[in-house]
Parts: structure tokens; sequence; C-alpha cells
């Protein structure tokens, strides 16, 4: 099996969403796009490889920039809710990770002689333990 | 950081910048919004931009998580090893050139980064890392019906190839009009929502009753969407069992509670709510 599809079904189950195995945006779309990457109201093709195959937004209009591949002749925009976007800044914290059938992990490594240390069980945090070592990184 | 594998398969997405949560609110907006346009959206693809987009390929999103670097990592038939994920340099806060991060190689693990040099920017929220929305189809009934008489259909492969969500074997209007055959289908594919599917998928056969089916499957409509995954979204946990769990808890006789709460970590939180009261 694909590590891509093993990479989806898997995280999946972690109630996020759609796992992309490519979560950058296409290096060969508009710059326009690419400054924003996937975004609500974007309409594309699920591929088989794990990514996101990018076809127009239906908010913008047909001749916005991230509409450069070309709409339906009788395209209407759909004019984007007001206040219709919920935002959570950091909702994945920096440094997150989400893994499945990973036990344990042992991190370490990161910023200017912080040094950080998880241990997880399989679903829960066990334990957070911060040293500061002081040495560079 | 370091990560062991226990398990045959495993996957693990790590995200040193974090990620912001985007989410339509109105929802049923974009819902209908397919349901009138899905078969135009077919059309164009197939038979103007010649895509050959297989029925239930067709994705709109709703909601996405959206980062500024990642590092992720999945295989199967894996030993149990430790494997490393390091990132070093920039800042954190600002995101900008300069941020390295690297995988140490292990055996039979696929791994993916980005940034993938020290010349890329990660100033830029642009990596979707989540995404969440609507899967739209055509009805199969409509295909046939459109192309009456001379629809071929192979079924060869094993269900395992199969994409997911259960991507379709036909190309939805893949013929220039007037030609009334069908294309033949995709030889690894096997029938959308083959229940043979789904054993690959554990536990998630929860989240498919989760599904709607706003379309009906008969012959009346002809397009089908489907929300996928369903969630974020509101649930509500009947006050009864929360009585009842409350009463087993805590032997206090009456309570009235009405919870609304977020399926993403559905179970936890009723505990630590539990915990809070007694």
């Amino acid at each position: 099996m694909a590590s891509s599809t093993v990479y989806r079904d898997l995280l999946l189950h972690k109630r996020h969403g759609l796992p992309f195995w490519t979560p950058e945006p296409d290096a060969n779309l508009p710059e326009a796009y690419r400054d924003r990457g996937i975004s609500i109201g974007d309409l594309g093709l699920l591929t088989d490889d794990g990514g996101f195959d990018y076809l127009f937004n239906i908010h913008a209009t047909a001749d916005d920039p991230v509409n450069h591949l070309g709409t339906p002749t009788d395209f209407n925009p759909l004019q984007k809710p007001g206040c219709g976007i919920r935002k959570i800044e950091s909702f994945h914290s920096e440094r997150s990770c989400i893994t499945r059938n990973i036990a344990t992990r042992l991190a370490n490594t990161i910023g200017a002689g912080a040094d950080i240390t998880y241990v997880f069980g399989s679903f829960f945090i066990l334990a957070l333990f911060i040293f500061c070592t002081g040495q560079p990184v | 950081m370091e990560f062991t594998v226990t398990e045959e398969r495993a996957a693990m997405l790590v995200l040193p910048h974090g990620a912001d949560r985007y989410e339509a609110k109105t929802y049923q907006i974009y819902v209908e919004h397919a349901i009138q346009h899905g078969e135009a959206w077919y059309r164009f693809v197939n038979q103007i931009q010649r895509r050959g987009a297989r029925n239930d390929s067709l994705y709109l999103v709703t909601g996405c998580d959206k980062g500024r670097s990642w590092g992720l990592a999945a295989g199967s038939q894996l030993q149990e090893h430790t494997v490393g994920f390091k990132f070093t340099g920039g800042s954190l806060a600002q995101g900008t050139v300069g941020f390295h991060a690297s995988w140490t190689t292990a055996d039979g693990l696929e791994s993916r980064k980005y940034p993938r040099s020290i010349m890329d920017t990660t100033a830029r929220v642009n990596q979707c890392v989540f995404a969440r929305g609507i899967v739209i189809g055509i009805n199969e009934n409509i295909l046939k019906r459109a192309f009456s008489g001379t629809v071929r259909r192979k079924q060869i492969g094993s269900s395992r190839s199969n994409p997911f969500p259960a991507v379709g074997n036909r190309v939805p209007f893949g013929s220039p009009p007037g030609n009334s055959e069908l294309p033949a289908s995709a030889p690894q594919s096997s029938p959308p929502r083959d229940p043979a599917n789904e054993s690959s998928f554990g536990d998630l056969s929860h989240q498919q009753q989760d599904a709607t089916d706003v379309g009906d499957s008969d012959n009346t409509s002809s397009v089908i969407v489907q929300v996928f995954p369903q969630y974020p979204k509101q649930v509500s946990l009947f006050p009864n069992e929360v009585y009842q769990l409350l009463k087993s808890a805590s032997g206090v006789e009456s309570w009235f509670l009405y919870l609304r709460i977020s399926p993403v970590f559905s179970r936890p939180p009723l505990d630590a709510i539990l915990q809070a009261l007694i």
C-alpha cells in the first residue's frame, strides 16, 4: 500500500479532516494562489497520491488571478459570507505532533538553548518536561 | 523529535509552527451550491478541460488547517524502530528563510517535509495539512440514462487499491456530446461504496454513518453530495445519557444538564467534565 494511502487512512482517525500527503500548493499555479494555498471555496479533484488538484475557487470572480486556470462558461461566484468563516489561530500549537501507532517519542533540539522532551502514550500526553541546557543549537 | 514506531503501519505529522484552523459556518450554502452546480462542474472538468475526473473525486473545500511548515511520514510493513525529525534555525514566530527541517531515514518509512531547503520561506501560511469539505458525485443512474444501453463496466482489481473517499470508476460526461459510448472503466478500480472497501478502514465505519447523502441515490437527483469528513460539527449528547453517567459517578439523584461538544475529541471531554463536576 502506498505510504500516502497509509498516511491518509491512519490520520483520518484523528478527526481533524482529510490529511494531505502534499500540503504544499501546486508549484505551477499562479503566485496569487501559491500565496494562500488551499482555501475555503476551492474546488478541485482529490488525487490518489494524497493531494488536491485545484480547479477554481467558487468565491473568486472569473478574472481573479486564482481562477487563471479557467471557470465554467456560466460561472457566477458565490458571495463570500461576511463573518461566515471561523478562524482559530494556532489550533495546532507550535511543535505539535499528530501521530498514529507511535507509542513513545522523545524530543529535543528546538530553538536557542531549550530542550523539550515529550513523553507520549498512545492517546494521551503523559508528561511534558522542559530542560534548559543553555546549549546552542 | 524522535518517534518509535509500534505497529506495522504508522503515520505522523509534525507542525513546527503549528497551524490555524478555518471553518465555513454557513455550511448549508455550500451544500446547496454543490447540488446546484455539481453537474455543470463535472461537465466543465471532463468536457472542456478533458481531465478525465472520476466520479466522486470532485471536492469542495469548506474548512482547512494551514501552517507554515511540516514534516510528515508514513509507512506499512514497518518494524519497531525509532525515527527522528529535526528542525533548526529561523524564528518560529516570524517565519523566514533559514528554517531547516530534516528526517532521519528509516527502512520502509516514506517522509516529506516543508521547507524543503533552507532557502524556502516560511513566511506564508499556505500549507494545508487537513481539509474538510464536500465530495460531489453524479448519480450513476443518471449517467446510465444519459448513455442508455451502452454502459460497460469492468470490475477488476482489489478493493484496497480504491482511493478513499470511494472514488468511482466512471468519468462523468467523459465522452464528447453525441457520443453515446462511455469510456471503459479504469481497470484498477472497483465499484464505489463497495462494502468490502470499508474493511480496510477499521473503526472509520462510524464516520461513514455520520456522512450525509444530501441528494437521493435514486433516479430523481443528478448530483449526490457527501460531507467528508463531517467534522467538526456540533453534537448533542442526550441529557439522559449524561444524567446516567453523573448519577453513577456521583450518587446525586437529580441533574439537569445539556452539553454540546465537538466530536473532535468526543470521549475525553465528557470524562473531563465529570471530573470537574465531582
